[in-house]
């Protein structure tokens, strides 16, 4: 079994111009967590996540480092004033602006074997798939993330499909 | 007692060897195109290797009494830090001036000097620039006065004790002075600068500093006390916090070094913040803890120590030492007021610990010149004051300054080195002339 076997093919994705809130709008249309950019020719640019988003909202001072928990900001108030500002102007900024860094994905081909694939999806922040690009044009073949480990790897491996733990799923989530 | 006897290879001379190996590590270490740490510890490696010093001797210049502390001081400062104590005072204080600019700048830079006396200087600005970035950022008000301010705070403020400042620790080392030694002589004249400075800071942005009825407001409303997110663990922390300070302040009849007291206090917080949980809890957090200590930095300690080791084994700080004599005349307040005024250079310019480090044993070596090795106290504070304001001269003067450029340019507002400069060597000329005055008074 290879990444190719259960990635996810069906994917949504943005060029580098559309503006956030553009993508905010897909992502809640296909209930989606992430976006992949590709440019004209299809060459995959970044990912798009919701994850670096709900970053951006903090103040700047919050986001020195991208590693470690500076300190924490419990003390801030509970308003939501600055937070409605800086997505507003969040919104009318490109996504490319606001992409994962390259060093926190997780890359890997079509034919990269499923053990490895496992520790790859394990290695990757918490909710960022584990992109699949083939040769080294960088064309996205796909996306694997923990869901499609469940529907189509731990389900096949039960082999008894009609007790398949995700036949009633009303919506299948592409992260 | 010599193990392994020396002998420099090819039987070249030790004293050339030695310079040279000296040399070059200095000027790479200066250029900053290779980590310091790295550079320190080949250049002693090459000490040892070409034969300058055998095995022993490269051990015992090792000064693990500075080592200790710098060690022991992390390892508290780490485990501390995440009691959320640091932010707390920050808020508080910014809140008990109701949130004026001037005001908030005055506080932040008295809490930065105070915390920078007890604490090393470069945890201090990791603990105090994050949130004085994120009180200017809600004031809506420019952070580079701010950040000026407690850059010189955490120089001047470290200078006041034994274990403010590298420098310091160096010098109370080798020449065995206590917290108290530090006290006495070298907090008095930081009581002096540190409001001077800030007088001119006050003439130079804080006559015009502003913020709107609405931005203060926000940080009037900021809930301080939610800042300490682990009470039972800030508890602890100042129970050891202060137990350590009491230690240095009775090191002497107690006969404890520093280091000792350092890191009985570490192994003490560790303790109690490890009782009562399981192994494996328990070995994650002493192993998270260790892992804060900043471990580059002490190796580039041990480096730097045997490399000044051989060459002062090869004689050439007793030359250098000579050579400083001649310029002088052998004239001891000369020689005073010439040490404050090139450590205070040369600290700006350079970092002040390798230079500390090389004028330790020169300075020594005078004693006999000057009548004693009991003779040349006036000669130590010169050091101390010199190296440890020299610091504020430049960005790159000392390791506290860069940090706070680092998180400047991360939060978006740069700090451009000549633009620093331009007013911080004339501020740092300022407070070494009312050195070079108190010392000529106080001691010659």
């Amino acid at each position: 079994m290879t990444a190719s076997t259960i990635m996810s093919t069906d994917i949504v994705t943005l060029k580098p111009d559309d503006t956030i809130s553009d993508a905010l709008q897909l992502m809640c249309k296909h209930a989606v967590h992430n976006l992949p950019v590709l440019d004209d020719d299809g060459t995959f640019l970044g990912l798009f996540s919701l994850r670096r988003l709900s970053r951006e909202l903090l103040p700047k001072a919050a986001k020195l480092d991208e590693s470690s928990l500076l300190m924490h900001i419990n003390f801030m108030p509970d308003d939501t004033d600055e937070l409605l500002q800086r997505l507003s102007k969040l919104g009318q900024k490109p996504v490319s602006d606001l992409l994962e860094k390259t060093s926190k994905l997780r890359l890997c081909k079509p034919d990269t074997t499923l053990p490895e694939l496992l520790q790859l999806l394990f290695e990757s922040p918490i909710s960022l798939p584990v992109v699949v690009l083939k040769d080294n044009k960088k064309k996205l073949s796909g996306m694997v993330s923990n869901w499609d480990v469940l529907t189509k790897l731990t389900v096949n491996l039960l082999g008894d499909k009609a007790v398949s733990p995700c036949a009633d799923t009303k919506k299948e989530a592409q992260t | 007692m010599d193990s392994h006897a020396s002998a420099v290879i090819f039987g070249l001379d030790p004293l050339w060897v030695s310079s040279i190996i000296f040399i070059i590590t200095y000027a790479v270490i200066v250029t900053e195109k290779i980590n310091r740490s790295i550079v320190a510890l080949l250049g002693a490696g090459l000490m040892i290797s070409m034969g300058v010093l055998n095995q022993q001797a490269a051990i015992n210049g090792i000064d693990f009494n500075t080592l200790g502390l710098l060690t022991g001081m992390m390892v508290i400062v780490a485990i501390s830090r995440r009691s959320g104590v640091f932010q707390f005072v920050a808020v508080w204080s910014a809140k008990k001036v109701k949130a004026s600019p001037w005001g908030i700048l005055f506080m932040l830079s008295l809490v930065t000097a105070l915390f920078s006396a007890l604490l090393d200087n470069v945890t201090t600005v990791l603990l105090i620039a994050p949130v004085t970035l994120l009180i200017t950022g809600e004031l809506k008000v420019h952070p580079y006065p701010f950040l000026f301010a407690e850059i010189f705070a955490s120089n001047i403020g470290g200078t006041a004790t034994l274990i403010g400042d590298p420098p310091n620790i160096m010098i109370g080392s080798a020449v065995n002075l206590t917290f108290n030694d530090f006290l006495i002589n070298l907090a008095p004249i930081t009581l002096v600068i540190f409001p001077v400075t800030l007088f001119i800071i006050y003439l130079i942005w804080g006559r015009h500093m502003h913020a709107s009825d609405e931005a203060r407001e926000r940080i009037m409303q900021f809930k301080e006390r939610q800042a300490i997110t682990d009470i039972p663990l800030l508890k602890k922390s100042l129970l050891v916090i202060s137990l350590v300070i009491i230690g240095f302040l009775f090191a002497h009849p107690l006969r404890l070094e520093p280091a000792t007291i350092a890191m009985i206090g570490a192994a003490l917080l560790l303790l109690l913040t490890s009782i009562n949980t399981a192994a494996e809890e328990q070995s994650e957090h002493v192993h998270k803890s260790f892992a804060e200590v900043e471990w580059v930095t002490i190796f580039f300690f041990v480096g730097l120590f045997i490399i000044v080791n051989g060459i002062e084994h090869a004689g050439l700080l007793e030359i250098l030492a000579n050579q400083v004599l001649s310029i002088t005349g052998g004239d001891f307040a000369l020689t005073a007021i010439a040490i404050i005024w090139v450590s205070a250079i040369f600290s700006a310019i350079v970092d002040n610990i390798p230079f500390v480090a090389t004028m330790i044993p020169i300075i020594k070596s005078m004693a006999p010149t000057f009548g004693g090795a009991d003779q040349l106290m006036p000669l130590w504070w010169s050091l101390a004051l010199g190296a440890c304001l020299g610091g504020n001269g430049s960005l790159v003067g000392a390791s506290a300054n860069l940090i706070v450029a680092g998180f400047a340019e991360r939060a978006g507002y740069r700090i451009h080195f000549l633009k620093f400069m331009l007013i911080a060597f004339p501020l740092m000329l300022v407070s070494i002339v009312i050195a070079s005055i108190y010392v000529y008074f106080r001691y010659l």
